[in-house]
């Protein structure tokens, strides 16, 4: 077994069992910490796949900067102190059926479809070409995203006002 | 690890984050669900880069990371 394939299983695991506990576990604060779980080990997987750039992407941006926002929202609104820390699930039958019959239906597809092509081998670093396509071919959608996460902004601000 | 382990690994998140949708009874607990649904598309992006040799992959993965950020910073704003 190669180093990567060992990886693959292991983080596999990791990554799977902390989405487990993500959705399962009653504690609302828990279920935060384990998703952070699992977007750390969304990141090594994209390690494992030549991408260092989104790996530091993915720790930086979405695994600190959400948790931060979330560990706040849910700290700063007391739910730590008060029941509502504890959230209920409900149709735990239906939600497995359903859930089973996608995850089915696309294994299905993954079965049928042509084997896949073999890796092919890394001729460089994608990091340098990623810049020059963001700022050269997408440079339209990636000041579209600056416009999105401003009206972000500007939309928190607007909910979070106090009436006074 | 073939192209079909790594997008089998993100159909499965994508099933678990989708029964957390469904039987989650509150905002937050669902928006963790669409957390990880997010994730497992993401993988399937990374994944067909790599196995295609396409640097599309990785830019749409940029896109929908930072559409994800925007969507929960307003989200947990509105929800809690």
């Amino acid at each position: 077994m190669t180093l990567e394939a060992a990886g693959f299983w292991v983080v596999a695991a990791v990554l799977l069992a902390s989405s487990l506990a993500v959705v399962l576990t009653p504690n609302l604060f828990h279920a935060v910490l384990y998703l952070a779980a699992a977007l750390v080990a969304t990141g090594v997987v994209f390690l494992l796949l030549d991408s260092p750039f989104l790996f530091a992407v993915q720790l930086l941006l979405y695994a600190v900067g959400v948790m931060t926002i979330v560990v706040f929202a849910i700290m700063l609104t007391e739910r730590l102190v008060g029941e509502r820390i504890t959230q209920t699930s409900r149709d735990l039958l239906n939600g497995a059926v359903v859930a089973t019959g996608v995850f089915v239906g696309i294994a299905g597809f993954l079965i049928r479809a042509s084997p896949s092509p073999p890796r092919p081998p890394l001729v460089a670093d994608t990091t340098p070409a990623l810049g020059r396509a963001l700022v050269g071919p997408f440079a339209v959608t990636f000041e579209l995203l600056a416009l999105l996460l401003v009206v972000a902004l500007l939309g928190a601000l607007y909910f979070a006002r106090t009436d006074e | 690890m073939s192209l079909t382990a790594y997008l089998t690994l993100a159909a499965l998140v994508f099933a678990i984050g989708l029964f957390g949708v469904l039987t989650r009874r509150n905002a937050i607990g669902i928006l963790l669900g669409i957390e990880l649904m997010f994730n497992a598309v993401n993988i399937n992006l990374v994944a067909f880069a790599r196995f295609h040799g396409d640097l599309l992959g990785l830019v749409f993965t940029l896109f929908t990371i930072a559409i994800t950020v925007a969507e929960v910073a307003w989200g947990w704003r509105s929800s809690s």
